[in-house]
């Protein structure tokens, strides 16, 4: 190349607005030539991405667009520091049944959590024993119900299952309990505003609680960086068993597929918990805008920090989603041609936007 | 108001005092979203892709650019009655790939933070997500070897790759052809010509 080539990633940049020019300009004919399956489904699934979206885009009004108040959150509904352990929900979350409503004004923690699951999954193939109100993408449509696996065979589906429920169990456990640690760190904050001294006495107590939703997200890296690899072996384990007949595989799929969509899941909580920190260091930009004096530098400089973690998570829990893809794709690459041709109806209907 | 009316109907947009007249709202751009054909949202999808990297996932940019585009408080951008809400969305999904880009080249403090209750412990350390100088340099010599390819693809067309090397130097439109020397049709079906070649080698955007 010559030596007035541009530097090469800042030029890939470049040549994408060419490209996307082209796309811009191109043909339905010829953009609908590139969908293999059917488009119908495949406009569905890629609806899906915007019904995924955090923001409540199902309400009618445009001015509840925005999310709710996180400083509404009613007393009872927020957990001290001290005994966050003790109020962590042990038991599935019951929707509040107008989330959707228009006229609900409730909202807790453990709500957003669900109203969040509930925009993307048919919450009683995890087991939390509700029903989705909405539509629910076509990646999770139809699976197969993994507790009808039956049989000897030399794996335990049932094992991976409840594996499976308990990852997603746990994710939603530590996400309300770290959006409960936020909720009360927001209203530390709106605490202070009134009181310079106020604000200085309690630093502590500020740093104490932002440590708490950091390990709470930390919690949640654990829960599906633990769980993972044994998940993984006993899928490897199944996909290897040569007791595996036909129904069992294609029950099979359903498994990983389910497992899959776990991880879509937890992407999008923590996707979810990152917009919610944002939203507090918006709040401390806020507090400082409004008081010079006060010294809190001190405590806004973790806030970036805090926000990395939580990209980081959310790649670490992407790339997870992608692994598993590969390991369906490749189930099917290595199946029978009588189970491939199975496979690939299932995998034509669980395949992910892509 | 008539006035206004008139002038929107005309499609003179500049007539229209202020540009919040001539703003689509956010129910407006989500009616629009929801009625979506298969086509619009693979351009969205295209787009995406060539727009994503390692590091953020078409998936994301695409939702989030849906979200900034929709969240009434934090939308920094109107969308235009005029413009195409795909255009608007592709548009945000670029604003949202450099500044993602952007911030990479800035590497962030590592700063662990203290669990006061037990100081022994830290409450978060993880690992640094920035790249190193090492990461940085592989991530250098990855894109150098997927752009010398993609130079490579188009070694049987000079014209091609006049446009191609516009491009990658940051020209578009007139001045790109006034560049490379070609009419608006030659440059158009060029255009599309390095688009199915580049889409062949790279279906999921520049990626390997």
């Amino acid at each position: 190349m010559t030596k007035n080539v541009p530097q090469s990633a800042p030029a890939l940049r470049r040549l994408s607005d060419l490209l996307v020019e082209d796309v811009s300009e191109t043909s339905n004919a010829e953009i609908r030539a590139e969908i293999s399956g059917d488009p119908q489904d495949y406009a569905e699934r890629m609806r899906a991405i915007f019904d995924a979206s955090p923001v409540p885009v199902n309400r009618q009004s445009p001015s509840q667009f925005g999310r709710p108040d996180l400083t509404a959150v009613p007393d009872a509904q927020i957990v001290s520091s001290e005994a966050q352990q003790s109020q962590i929900p042990t038991s599935p979350v019951k929707p509040h049944p107008d989330w959707y409503t228009p006229a609900s004004a409730e909202y807790t923690p453990a709500n957003a959590a669900e109203a969040l699951l509930l925009h993307i999954f048919p919450l009683e193939r995890a087991g939390f024993g509700v029903t989705g109100k909405r539509d629910v993408p076509a990646i999770s449509r139809d699976i197969p119900y993994i507790q009808d696996l039956t049989g000897e065979t030399d794996f335990s589906a049932p094992e991976i299952a409840q594996k499976i429920k308990a990852m997603c169990d746990a994710a939603l456990r530590h996400l309300c309990a770290a959006r409960a640690a936020i909720n009360k760190l927001c209203d530390q904050i709106a605490a202070c505003s009134a009181s310079k001294n106020a604000f200085e006495q309690d630093r502590q107590g500020l740093e104490d609680r932002l440590g708490t939703v950091i390990a709470h997200l930390q919690t949640l890296i654990s829960v599906f960086e633990e769980d993972e690899a044994p998940v993984a072996d006993e899928i490897d384990l199944v996909r290897k068993s040569s007791k595996l007949n036909d129904e069992d595989r294609a029950v099979f799929l359903g498994c990983l597929n389910e497992f899959q969509t776990a991880y879509f899941i937890g992407t999008r909580l923590v996707s979810y918990a990152y917009n919610e920190v944002k939203d507090v260091q918006a709040r401390f930009r806020e507090q400082q805008a409004s008081a010079d004096n006060l010294q809190i530098g001190h405590i806004q400089w973790q806030f970036p920090h805090l926000i990395r973690q939580i990209i980081f998570i959310r790649r670490k829990m992407r790339s997870a989603a992608v692994r598993q893809d590969r390991s369906l794709r490749s189930h099917s690459d290595a199946s029978s041609k009588h189970n491939r041709r199975a496979a690939d109806s299932h995998d034509e209907r669980f395949r992910p936007n892509e | 108001m008539p006035e206004d009316s008139t002038a929107l109907l005309r499609g003179n947009l500049d007539e229209v005092p202020g540009d919040r007249a001539v703003s689509l709202s956010r129910a407006q751009i989500a009616d629009i979203i929801r009625a979506f054909t298969s086509e619009d949202w693979r351009r969205l999808e295209k787009a995406a892709n060539y727009y994503a990297d390692d590091h953020i996932a078409w998936q994301d940019l695409l939702q989030s650019a849906l979200w900034r585009a929709m969240d009434e408080e934090k939308a920094d951008r109107n969308c235009p009655a005029d413009v195409n809400v795909v255009t608007f969305l592709i548009g945000i999904m670029r604003s949202i790939g450099s500044a993602e880009w952007a911030k990479r080249q800035r590497r962030p403090i590592q700063i662990g933070i203290v669990n006061h209750r037990r100081p022994d412990q830290k409450a978060a350390d993880l690992p640094d997500p920035a790249m190193n100088a090492e990461d940085f340099m592989v991530r250098q010599q990855a894109a150098r070897k997927v752009y010398d390819h993609v130079i490579s693809l188009f070694d049987d067309d000079p014209q091609a790759l006049a446009i191609l090397l516009g491009a990658a130097e940051g020209l578009k439109g007139e001045k790109l052809r006034a560049r490379t020397g070609v009419d608006e049709t030659t440059y158009n079906n060029k255009r599309r010509l390095i688009r199915r070649r580049i889409d062949a080698a790279y279906p999921k955007g520049w990626r390997e």
